[in-house]
């Protein structure tokens, strides 16, 4: 930091304390303060958002890579006895079409993911450090212009001696106004304006998101079922009746029995 | 304890195989087996790690789909005290209607996919799970038949060893004898588990095969649920929102973004609070530019003023007054010097000090924009000057003489049309070739018109200016000049002749003209008229010189640019006279220093330069080293300052604030 700067936070940090104690009036925005916190609610969801989208989409791709592998190992196991069973065709199909999933989803979802919803919110979300960056510095300002204003009510209350302080104590009292004003009118004028905009900003978003979840949906749907061919025509039902389970059970205890599952 | 012993005697034997001075034994069937349970068993265990990967990222899908599904539906519904945003933003009305049912759809979703992912947990990761249990148990008598092969292999050995020794001794025979019983037993056990091994492994990989057949047909249909789910959902909410979700190429959605994205991002993009603040001073600055008139108080600097004595204009910090401002004259306090805002430019350095003190109590020069322009082009009445005589042929036609000028009422694009002027409070249309035009500027402008006007039977000449010269060369040249279709009519004939004549009686040829600058050069035009196409000389710069001091170089000793000539007229236009004067000192790394300073009136021997209105002194001191120099005012992030090009530099800081003159 500067020497300036430091000066100037030194005494900003004064006229805070004294406006804690009281010595200082503080100046009230109603205005300014009903933008910023609408501001606020407004950073706080978009960044949430931004995160939110990215977890959906992060999923996907987990979903679609965790099938690719599960349909590996199933494979492995169809290896361990022969390949050429029901269900290792099965296995074969399914493997080729997650597969297929998952490439296809990366291919042609990323790209235009990243230019519907990714890019636009990141955009958005880096706005928000400038904006903020201004209100702090509007803050700044407007400690500097109670300080200054309260100086100059203080001269004026008891006019001092040397006959310059109180003409320069009200010309830092304008440009501290000046300043303030200037910054403080663009933030009012301009957060609004922000807040509005976002509507136009996110709406295409929206429908694009939409219409990629519901093509990731289609397509996983479309491409899993075709599977269903290789199987037996009972598994369906059997899966549905819930003797998939019980098979797996009887199979788990033949298991067991095995002579060298004894353990001993 | 027994295990421990049993290790510990084995101990020896894994050593010596290792290093390969013992024996070991293998069953090519049995390392078959194993190898395939190997991978069973990596497989279960790699099984139960992409299914829990699966079934979280599941979760976060749904998850993250709700919290996307209602932030957005916060965002795009009114922010507490924002009304009507339908209303706002008609285009966006669909998306704001459906946003909630969006949501709603997401959170139901949310929901439904628990038990699916309850289901994944106990029916798939459960009997994996198991499946890894008894694969445990399975390597434990892998690892049991390891330590028999060892213990097999171990007595082996010794035995053959000590049949083979030539002379045994009496222990040599109880050992062996005893030796032979452990080899038998171990013999035996061994073969007992590897057989069982051996029988058990194939049999338990069929099993695992059967045991993966209805596995995966349930996880398969597991994840066509979880799909239909969101598919189903996904259409649902399509059809009553009226979305097209028809199954289109990914780049299609993007495109079809593209064309929907609105100016918004265009909007914001231009938005003031988006961009980072550089300065406060020159965003000041700026406002003031823009509403110069209601401007109060003085830009405070954030911008460091530079030490040297070299004039940089940082706006200066009026916090910052120092002790150096005593010096100057503390001009009457008054509150009602509240409008009054020092300029935006004051020397830093102290020597100066007192002109910035001075020009704090000043009244505040207008802001640049405020500045009459150099003169706004007013509602110019409009001249041409006739060449030829023209009598009227038809009614509303007008008539006048060569030289004769026409206020224009009515013009067209082509200057081969007919056009409407005044002359004389008479009004009419006459043709513009046979006139000149008088531009704003006092130049003359030939129409250029090579063809016949339309309408109009009159030949087109290309006349030089009217003057006598030129009539007459033209005189000489006629019967060239002779345009194809030019018929030569009466009219025509007598508008030469007249030309000719006029041209020669009026010489000035523009009698009795209005105020409007008709250039002093219109007689010498005359000499290079004879180059018919081109324009007169460019009219002469407004110079407003002031009457100089005795002590004058021919040249001016310094000249300032226009930006600098802006700056300075800021700088100066304060109710008390006053100057700038530039001096040189003797300071800086270089030896020499710009040094700028405010002065009531010139002194005895200054130097006065003046250009373009504003008068700049040069202290007559440093006028050897000023000489020749160019005056620039330069404003970038960093720093606005005077700057000087100055061709008698022969050696300057790297700072750029000093030089010096002498070799």
């Amino acid at each position: 930091m500067s020497w300036a700067g430091f000066k100037k936070t030194v005494n900003r940090a004064g006229t805070t304390l004294l406006q804690k104690t009281g010595q200082i009036e503080r100046t009230v925005d109603r205005e300014f303060a009903d933008e910023e916190a609408k501001y606020r609610i407004f950073e706080k969801e978009c960044q949430a958002l931004q995160k939110d989208a990215k977890a959906y989409w992060d999923a996907m791709r987990a979903m679609t890579s965790a099938q690719s592998r599960i349909a590996e190992t199933v494979e492995t196991f169809y290896g361990a006895a022969d390949q050429s069973s029901e269900g290792a065709m099965a296995g074969h199909a399914y493997k080729r079409s997650v597969d297929d999933l998952d490439t296809s989803f990366n291919r042609e979802l990323d790209g235009p993911y990243r230019t519907t919803v990714s890019e636009p919110l990141g955009k958005m979300c880096a706005y928000f450090p400038v904006v903020n960056e201004h209100i702090t510095k509007r803050n700044k300002k407007l400690l500097d212009y109670d300080s200054a204003r309260s100086k100059l009510r203080k001269l004026i209350d008891k006019p001092s001696e040397d006959p310059t302080k109180l003409p320069r104590a009200q010309q830092e009292h304008d440009e501290c106004k000046e300043m303030f004003d200037m910054l403080n009118d663009q933030l009012i004028a301009e957060l609004p304006q922000l807040l509005d905009l976002r509507v136009p900003y996110f709406d295409p978003s929206f429908e694009a998101m939409i219409r990629m979840q519901a093509k990731f949906a289609e397509e996983g749907y479309e491409k899993l079922s075709g599977v269903q061919r290789y199987f037996a025509d009972n598994v369906r039902d059997d899966y549905a009746a819930g003797q998939l389970d019980a098979q797996v059970e009887g199979i788990l205890q033949e298991m067991r029995e095995l002579s060298i599952c004894g353990g001993n | 304890m027994k295990g421990f012993g049993k290790a510990l005697a084995r101990t020896p034997f894994a050593v010596t195989s290792k290093i390969g001075m013992a024996k070991k034994s293998t069953d090519p069937e049995f390392d078959d087996y194993h190898r395939h349970f190997s991978a069973l068993e990596q497989g279960a265990e790699k099984l139960i790690k992409d299914s829990k990967a699966f079934s979280d990222a599941v979760t976060s899908l749904f998850t993250a789909g709700a919290g996307f599904a209602s932030r957005f539906s916060v965002i795009l519904q009114p922010i507490a005290g924002e009304y009507d945003l339908i209303g706002k933003h008609p285009d966006a009305g669909h998306t704001i209607r459906n946003v909630a049912k969006y949501e709603a759809a997401m959170t139901e979703m949310r929901d439904l996919i628990g038990p699916e992912l309850e289901l994944i947990d106990t029916r798939i990761v459960g009997p994996a799970k198991e499946l890894q249990a008894v694969m445990k148990t399975i390597r434990k008598s892998i690892t049991k038949r390891e330590h028999k092969l060892t213990d097999y292999d171990r007595f082996n050995n010794s035995l053959t060893k000590l049949r083979d020794k030539k002379d045994k001794s009496l222990s040599d025979e109880k050992n062996l004898f005893k030796l032979e019983q452990d080899f038998e037993i171990a013999t035996n056990e061994y073969d007992y588990i590897n057989n069982a091994l051996k029988q058990d492994l194939p049999r338990f990989m069929m099993l695992a095969t059967q045991f993966i057949d209805p596995l995966f047909n349930s996880f398969f249909y597991m994840q066509l649920n979880i799909f239909y789910l969101l598919l189903e959902k996904m259409q649902s909410f399509a059809d009553e929102s009226k979305y097209d979700i028809s199954s289109v190429p990914g780049a299609q959605i993007a495109q079809e973004y593209e064309e929907k994205r609105t100016d918004a991002w265009n909007i914001i993009e231009n938005l003031g609070i988006i961009k980072r603040i550089v300065s406060v001073s020159r965003l000041v600055q700026q406002t003031r530019a823009q509403n110069n008139q209601t401007m109060l108080g003085r830009a405070g600097s954030v911008a460091t003023s530079s030490g040297s004595s070299s004039l940089r204009a940082a706006p200066p910090p009026s916090r910052s007054v120092s002790a150096s401002y005593k010096k100057a004259p503390p001009p009457p306090p008054s509150l009602s010097s509240q409008g009054a805002a020092p300029p935006p430019y004051t020397p830093s350095s102290s020597g100066v000090a007192a002109a910035s003190a001075a020009a704090t109590k000043r009244a505040p020069p207008p802001p640049p924009a405020l500045k009459p322009k150099p003169k706004p082009p007013a509602p110019q009445i409009k001249y041409v000057v006739a060449l030829y005589d023209f009598a009227a042929q038809a009614d509303g036609d007008l008539s006048f003489n060569a030289g004769d000028r026409i206020e224009l009422v009515q013009k067209t694009e082509s200057a081969e049309d007919w056009w409407t002027g005044r002359i004389n409070g008479q009004q009419g249309v006459f043709p513009v070739n046979k006139c000149q035009q008088v531009s704003k500027a006092g130049l003359w402008i030939q129409p250029r018109s090579d063809s016949r006007p339309p309408n109009s039977s009159i030949p087109v000449l290309v006349p030089p200016p009217s003057p006598s010269l030129m009539a007459l060369s033209l005189a000489r040249m006629h019967p060239s000049m002779r345009i194809p279709c030019l018929s030569s009519t009466v009219i025509t004939r007598r508008a030469m002749m007249s030309a000719l004549r006029t041209g020669a009686i009026n010489h000035p040829p523009l009698p009795n003209s209005p105020p409007l600058t008709i250039p002093a050069e219109s007689t010498t035009m005359s000499a290079d008229a004879a180059a018919p196409q081109t324009a007169a000389p460019p009219p002469p710069v407004p110079r407003a010189e002031k009457p100089r001091p005795k002590i004058r170089a021919a040249k001016a000793a310094l000249t300032i640019t226009p930006g600098a000539v802006q700056r300075l007229r800021n700088l100066l236009s304060g109710p008390t006279p006053q100057l700038i004067r530039i001096g040189v000192r003797n300071k800086g790394c270089a030896g020499l220093s710009y040094h700028l300073e405010y002065v009531e009136k010139p002194g005895k021997f200054d130097e006065v330069v003046s250009q373009d209105g504003v008068r700049v002194l040069i202290d007559s001191k440093a006028l050897f080293s000023i000489i020749g120099s160019e005056m620039d005012w330069k404003e970038d992030p960093l720093s606005s300052k005077f700057v000087f090009k100055n061709p008698n530099i022969k050696d300057a800081c790297g700072c750029g604030e000093s030089f010096n003159v002498a070799s």
